[in-house]
């Protein structure tokens, strides 16, 4: 019995990486979804995949940081299949490995614009159909940077733990219209981007990308890196009905790197 | 069947949230084995698991004494051969009042149950999980003492204690792909906190629906034991490998931390 049957869900961020594993799960769990981003190139991808399942996806090329292009995502949701039922907010930017004296104000506001303003426009444009509804699953992807200090990346850990604040907030105004809020803080999580990430790491630090992977693994219980599934898996309870008691929270899916 | 043939032991299966979890595991295919001190109460669990066509047994157990948890484990093991996951849910309430006037005796018997019976059930499965490099605990502590709540100081106490365990579980055996968290349930329905509600609002002279409020919170309604399993389930199945040490509230938005 698929979980999330007929539900319509926005998956922003979902050309690559973990946006893409978890439209396909929610696609393979039954939901309608809608996938944002601002190349069409990896939506298009993303789509024929869930195509090839068997599932249903509507590209929707977004730049989330544009209020008129976020309407018009949430427009065509609405339009294509009449309700939005879960938004993940997935898009994000790892930003600038600089020291604080080294970032630039644009490099700042750029690494917060996509991180934190565009889950604020994208949750502001589906709220009202939620609410209408009675019924909405608000998931935002954050991270253990910035629960866990991570030097030379203050823009994002800055960004990320700004995403907790503002769902604590917004799952007690939403709460009794039957929308749930709540963040996913994925540990590092195979695939090119951490591994480009490590890169950065060595660059900075003067070490091996190999160095700089232990450094994220070895500290954790489980000593591994997490997968994209592994976050997917989570968007799908939490968007179920076995999440439907669940809101306000913040869940690490790290191996154990971080516990708070 | 996101459980298909894992042997479960559930402490505290004889009612209450416990039983649900017996159960869910249960119905999602583990062969569960059911303990608590008494038996009549355990067959009542025992009863609804096979109505429903699960698999499980039954071995009366009082987790304070180690003798009768090393026991427990010795009859799984000749039972069923392995443990695969253990969910450490027996709990009791405590004595309640100022902190001053908690007996000594009250506080222990508290902790003896809450704390202690939980180091020993994980202290004797923990080896052959490690052992078979793969296992699931989960512990149901609580949002109270996350929360605090007059009156319930030994409860409190308790219930964050378990949280100190299991972070600290979770990394000495995380090289052995066994994970560990910690599940804290809201205020959830059923006769007990009807009760509560109902003593709260002649206390302070309030409805009972202005008492519930004080119970739940974004979401305005209590919880059911059936979230609290329904979250066992996952950490215990694939989709949960990646997660643990963790407290996870299932509290309707009560508690956020």
């Amino acid at each position: 019995m698929p979980r999330l049957k007929d539900k319509t869900a926005i998956v922003t961020g979902a050309g690559q990486g973990i946006g893409r594993a978890i439209a396909l799960r929610m696609a393979a769990e039954g939901a309608r979804t809608v996938l944002a981003a601002r190349g069409e190139a990896g939506l298009r991808e993303t789509a024929g995949e869930i195509a090839a399942s068997g599932g249903a996806a509507r590209i929707v090329p977004t730049d989330i940081t544009d209020e008129a292009s976020v309407r018009n995502l949430a427009g065509t949701a609405l339009s294509e299949y009449g309700s939005i039922d879960i938004l993940i907010n997935n898009a994000g930017n790892i930003g600038p490995t600089k020291l604080i004296e080294d970032v630039s104000l644009a490099e700042w506001e750029d690494c917060l614009a996509v991180n934190m303003t565009g889950a604020f426009l994208m949750t502001k444009a589906v709220l009202p159909a939620m609410k209408r509804n009675r019924f909405g699953r608000i998931v935002s992807l954050g991270s253990v940077t910035g629960k866990r200090p991570l030097p030379y990346r203050t823009p994002y850990a800055a960004a990320k733990m700004a995403l907790i604040g503002f769902t604590r907030t917004l799952a007690f105004e939403a709460g009794e219209y039957g929308v749930t809020a709540n963040v996913i803080c994925p540990g590092p999580t195979e695939g090119p981007r951490v591994r480009r990430i490590c890169e950065n790491m060595a660059a900075a630090e003067n070490i091996t990308a190999e160095e700089a992977a232990a450094s994220f693994t070895a500290p954790s219980a489980l000593k591994r890196f997490v997968l994209p599934e592994d976050h997917a898996s989570l968007c799908v309870y939490l968007a179920s009905e076995a999440g439907s008691r669940i809101t306000g929270q913040d869940f690490n899916v790290s191996g154990g790197l971080v516990w708070y | 069947m996101r459980l298909k043939d894992k042997v479960a032991i559930v402490t505290g299966a004889s009612q209450g949230i416990g039983q649900v979890i017996a159960t869910r595991l249960a119905e999602e295919g583990a062969k569960v084995v059911l303990a608590a001190r008494t038996k009549a109460n355990l067959e009542a669990t025992a009863q609804k698991i096979t109505d429903g066509g699960g698999t499980c047994l039954v071995l009366p157990t009082d987790i304070t004494v180690e003798s009768a948890v090393s026991q427990m484990v010795v009859d799984t093991l000749s039972a069923h051969g392995t443990i695969d996951i253990l969910i450490n849910n027996s709990g009791v309430a405590g004595e309640m009042g100022p902190l001053e006037e908690i007996s000594l005796e009250g506080w222990e018997a508290c902790f003896a149950v809450n704390v202690t019976g939980m180091f020993l059930c994980c202290k004797h499965v923990v080896p052959i999980m490690k052992e078979k490099r793969s296992g699931r605990i989960v512990n149901i502590s609580s949002m109270t003492g996350k929360r605090p709540l007059a009156n319930r100081s030994p409860y409190s106490a308790s219930k964050m204690a378990v949280i100190g365990l299991t972070r600290t579980l979770a990394f000495e055996v995380g090289e052995y792909g066994v994970t560990v968290n910690t599940v804290c349930p809201g205020a959830t329905e059923g006769e007990r906190i009807r009760r509560v509600i109902a003593n709260e609002a002649e206390a302070l002279g309030i409805s009972l629906e202005e008492a519930e409020k004080n119970f739940t919170g974004a979401l305005g309604q209590l919880v059911e034991s059936e979230d609290t399993a329904s979250m066992c389930v996952y950490l215990c199945s694939e989709e949960g490998r990646h997660m643990t040490a963790q407290d996870i509230n299932v509290t309707g938005g009560l508690c956020w931390y």
